[in-house]
């Protein structure tokens, strides 16, 4: 496999090596300034999907003129029940006293149509007087075909009761059986 | 001109001194090495005397001479000084002292960067055993150093910001040290030999090199970013200024991740050399086992969020993560059974080196296992941040790492010294580790699940007797670490003469570089170039 030889030593690689080397260590930089440039990536990755751990925190430096929060969406159906449904959109931002607009998005996989109700919780409880919802699909029964999709809108605006203390709250639906 | 005359031209450059002066001024990759294993032995008994007092307060947490701050430093420095002072460095030095032995160089690319690497890991260790001499001692925040615990606010001694100024430098030593790898790998192999032909442990010491240079300045960039916030009260993880402690999380997993490879592709290496030597068979599936390795070095880089998921990721992030660290079973999965099938059919040969890498298969394939659990989102949500993650960490970088090192240091001392270390005493040794990690570490499974946290200094009254009987199972572990130290220090000098280039005689098989030369080499490592030829 390997034998002694007086092959001759490569001596003139130094200077690529050198090279080499200088290639290499040019990744270091790059990599530093990766991690920097990481600061502003993740803010757009994070309002991307809605994780909004960015835009909360300039809320609470906002939030002392009380006037600007987040509104979630959420949403679970009850027991037997096989419709799918999720909001438009999870987090929206609004100033108080501003007029929104969601929807929410159902589909009925089955093959028999489905009658339900929508029944709404708003959280903190302190929020629940101050939420006035101008339009929503909870307001009466709905019905959806056989492998129906239907979108349905909310309209809500925050009145400016909201205590000052809350800078975020839950709009959450629960869908039961008619 | 030929090699030998090339030798004996720059021969003249080199100022020749004795004894203590030649150490400090060396530039041989031979010394280097084994001085980076001395710094790793050392450190390794205080990271291990860290690690007993962690034990000791766990014990019984009314004795109050440990205080919960001194439990949080040794917590946290049992961790650094283990990972960036024992287990890291370990590996570099077997690198530094095996690779140009088994390319057939003569040295390392640059000779006196790699006495730089070297010498730079003493400042920083310093500097991170002085910071328990400061007002409120040393970093308390963990390893992974976590904002807002490791912000000025919560940590506001000095300890803390020393430590990131000291795992900085030591970066530095690692970037080096990985130009050098690469540099050498690429570039000075013997003539003859391809990428496809150089020993397993080269591969693994190119791919970690890797890791290195990507990984490393990550960690550099994000602790810059924490002793800024910490000094000049900047706002990179504070919330108030617009910041976001979560990506520290993101930035540090994702030097994390990849540096849990960093600490164990290594020692897969040393595997392929141990296993198949003492089974008196080449080993099996060499493009297999580099491609494996390839494999896990990219899927690092991939699996960083399965360290955050109860941080507050979205579903889909969580199942992508869960997946590609699915994945990485299955690379991991080619090497453990490459090396059962490298063995399979084998005359076995039970030495001490050995028993650490049979040692090493059995506790790290349940580590991998374990790690493949807590790969599965739901699990890993019901015992984050509990002792089962304590287990799980031990068996992959104490049952893996560390048993790789011990059987390299069985494995290779010969080479080094031209002494063998006692088998009987290395018998014993194997057998202390062997039972008392399992001893230490299994019932840690037990205690995560039944919801013991884990980094607190108090725990409730149910676990009293788990964590007795595993504070006792360390004295199996210290025994074990008296022994192996006694067995190093007196067989430099009294063990049995190993002159000979292969004393195992397992070269026939193994045809590796390092065991044609004498032992130990001499300064230049090969008389003249060696050949590579196939056959």
């Amino acid at each position: 496999m390997s034998r002694i030889s007086s092959h001759p030593a490569p001596i003139s690689a130094r200077k690529h090596r050198g090279r080499m080397a200088w290639l290499l260590l040019a990744i270091v930089p790059v990599m530093f300034a990766f991690a920097f440039a990481n600061i502003p990536l993740f803010r757009v990755w994070c309002e991307h999907y809605g994780i909004a751990v960015a835009p909360v925190n300039r809320a609470a430096t906002t939030a002392a003129d009380g006037r600007t929060l987040n509104m979630m969406f959420t949403g679970e159906v009850s027991t037997a029940l096989p419709i799918q449904f999720e909001p438009k959109d999870s987090l929206q931002r609004v100033k108080v006293g501003e007029r929104v607009e969601n929807a929410y998005t159902f589909f009925n996989p089955t093959d028999q149509p489905i009658r339900f109700r929508a029944i709404h919780a708003i959280y903190p409880e302190a929020a629940a007087k101050t939420l006035a919802l101008m339009q929503c699909f909870c307001f009466s029964d709905q019905e959806l075909a056989p492998h129906q999709t239907k979108t349905l809108p909310v309209i809500y605006e925050v009145n400016p009761g909201l205590p000052g203390t809350v800078t975020e709250v839950t709009l959450n639906y629960t869908l039961f059986p008619k | 001109m030929s090699s030998a005359e090339v030798a004996l031209a720059a021969a003249p450059e080199a100022k020749h001194y004795t004894g203590l002066l030649d150490w400090l001024t060396t530039t041989d990759h031979k010394k280097i090495g084994l001085m980076y294993l001395i710094f790793s032995l050392v450190n390794a008994w205080v990271g291990g005397l860290f690690a007993g007092m962690v034990r000791l307060r766990l014990y019984d947490p009314n004795w109050n001479f440990i205080k919960p701050e001194f439990f949080n430093q040794m917590l946290t420095m049992h961790a650094t000084v283990m990972i960036f002072m024992v287990v890291m460095p370990a590996f570099v030095g077997f690198g530094n002292y095996l690779v140009p032995l088994m390319i057939g160089a003569r040295d390392m690319a640059f000779p006196k960067l790699n006495a730089f690497s070297f010498w730079m890991l003493i400042p920083p260790s310093l500097m991170m055993y002085a910071s328990f001499f400061t007002v409120g001692g040393s970093a308390q925040g963990g390893w992974w150093s976590y904002p807002p615990l490791s912000g000025a606010e919560f940590s506001p001694g000095a300890g803390e910001s020393l430590w990131c100024l000291a795992i900085i430098l030591l970066g530095i030593s690692s970037i080096m040290g990985a130009v050098n790898f690469l540099v050498t790998i690429a570039d000075m192999r013997a003539p003859g030999m391809g990428w496809m032909q150089m020993p397993l442990f080269v591969w693994a010491t190119e791919i970690t090199a890797w890791l290195l240079l990507l990984a490393v300045p990550i960690l550099s960039g994000v602790l810059v970013m924490l002793l800024s916030d910490r000094i000049f009260h900047t706002g990179f993880f504070q919330p108030g200024l617009g910041g976001d402690p979560l990506l520290y999380q993101h930035l540090f997993w994702f030097f994390g991740h990849p540096e849990v490879y960093i600490m164990i592709l290594p020692a897969f290496g040393i595997m392929s050399h141990v296993l198949p030597a003492f089974a008196h068979k080449p080993v099996f599936g060499y493009k297999g086992m580099v491609y494996a390795l390839a494999s896990i070095g990219v899927l690092g880089f991939m699996v960083w969020a399965h360290h955050m998921f109860t941080s507050g990721i979205s579903p889909e992030a969580q199942i992508f993560f869960s997946t590609t660290s699915l994945i990485i079973a299955v690379p991991t999965g080619v090497k453990v059974y490459s090396w059962l099938a490298s063995m399979w059919g084998g005359t076995i040969d039970f030495s001490a080196a050995m028993k650490f890498g049979l040692g090493f298969i059995g506790l790290f394939v349940i580590g991998g296992l374990n790690g493949v659990v807590l790969a599965i989102v739901p699990f890993d949500i019901a015992v984050h941040n509990t002792y089962f993650i304590v287990a799980h960490l031990h068996f992959v970088l104490f049952g893996g790492s560390v048993m790789g090192l011990m059987a390299a240091t069985y494995f290779w001392f010969p080479k080094m010294t031209g002494r063998r270390l006692s088998e009987k005493l290395g018998n014993w040794h194997f057998w202390l580790f062997f039972i008392g990690f399992l001893w230490v570490f299994t019932p840690m499974h037990i205690l995560g699940i039944e919801g013991m946290p884990r980094r607190v200094a108090f725990y409730r009254p149910e676990f009293t007797d788990l964590n007795r009987f595993i504070s006792l199972g360390f004295l199996l572990l210290l025994a074990g670490g008296l022994i192996f130290t006694y067995n190093v220090i007196h067989s430099i000098r009294h063990g049995e003469p190993t002159p000979e280039p292969d004393p195992w005689k397992i070269n026939d098989v193994q045809q590796s570089l390092e065991w044609m030369v004498p032992s130990p080499p001499p300064a230049w490592n090969f008389d003249e170039v060696p050949v590579y030829e196939e056959g």
